[in-house]
């Protein structure tokens, strides 16, 4: 299906700026729908970590060891108290676009579907992103992206 | 910089342990880090080192792994050199640079008071710690 979405920045850092998107069609970002999913008594550990995750991916710039590689640039954030990932798109070491993510299952995302879109969804947004920068239509000046419009892709 | 209000609120409610428990892993691992970069080894090789998997040194790495004391020291022999110290045992030494009112650098130990002595109160001095420079000035109290 074709679907449009449109980057916004979460949060700015010291060395990173944390990216999320919305599909167009949706009221909430993908960020935002994983943090209401999560932001409860169950999850209160996890979303701890996250959160000071963020911080010191933040305050230290978004070093490949941070993270846990998935697919190409697609990756997920780590945590060993529990099988949940968010899954990321790493532009450069200062700019880190956030999707969604949920508890993992199964062996591979890939055989969950709705990881499985999660994590293919933000890969195909990470890839024409990166083209659209090696391009010149997309810039990066201080941690910052410009010239950035809705990205059309066909979702899972 | 822009900061999610979302965020910002739940912020306040990280528990004291994660955070304790993150800033230390992540100190841990820069630490592992540096000493691998130091000394021309892949975390491949630490792996062997330590007959331990790949993924686990990754794992290791991540800034958010749970070190056991055990693990700690078997890095640590591993590696030769310590990743943690406890302040007791903490021997600071500082490099001073002074830029005014002579340029003569002082290498000070911190727990040799009497090195101190040289210095003369209102020295305005750059402080050099590891790669990091900072400018202080002497405060009075430092300086008998």
């Amino acid at each position: 299906m074709n679907r449009s979405i449109e980057l916004e920045i979460l949060e700015q850092h010291d060395k990173v700026t944390f990216y999320t998107f919305r599909f167009v069609d949706d009221e909430l970002f993908e960020f935002d729908k994983f943090y209401d999913a999560h932001d409860n008594v169950t999850f209160r550990e996890e979303m701890d970590f996250i959160i000071k995750w963020i911080d010191k991916i933040g305050e230290d710039g978004a070093i490949d060891r941070f993270f846990r590689p998935e697919k190409g640039k697609m990756m997920a954030i780590p945590l060993e108290i529990t099988d949940i990932r968010l899954y990321c798109f790493k532009i450069s070491d200062d700019i880190v676009i956030i999707g969604n993510g949920g508890i993992k299952k199964t062996k591979t995302y890939n055989e969950d579907p709705l990881l499985n879109s999660y994590a293919e969804n933000l890969l195909s947004i990470g890839k024409i992103l990166i083209d659209q920068i090696n391009r010149g239509i997309v810039t990066i000046h201080n941690k910052t992206l410009y010239g950035l419009k809705p990205i059309s892709f066909n979702s899972i | 910089m822009k900061k999610n209000p979302k965020l910002e609120l739940r912020r306040k409610r990280i528990s004291p342990e994660v955070k304790s428990l993150i800033d230390k892993s992540f100190a841990i691992s820069e630490q592992i880090d540096l000493i691998l970069k130091q000394k021309g080894l892949t975390q491949k090789q630490l792996a062997k080192m330590l007959e331990k998997s790949e993924s686990e040194i990754s794992k290791w790495m991540s800034g958010v792994h749970n070190f056991t004391l055990s693990t700690i020291v078997k890095i640590e022999l591993a590696l030769g050199e310590q990743i943690t110290i406890c302040p007791k045992d903490a021997k600071i030494e500082y490099t001073f640079v002074i830029t005014s009112p002579s340029s003569s650098a002082a290498t000070i130990n911190a727990n040799n008071t009497n090195t101190w002595d040289s210095l003369i109160y209102g020295d305005a001095m750059n402080l050099i710690l590891g790669e990091q420079k900072f400018n202080v000035a002497i405060p009075e109290n430092c300086i008998n």
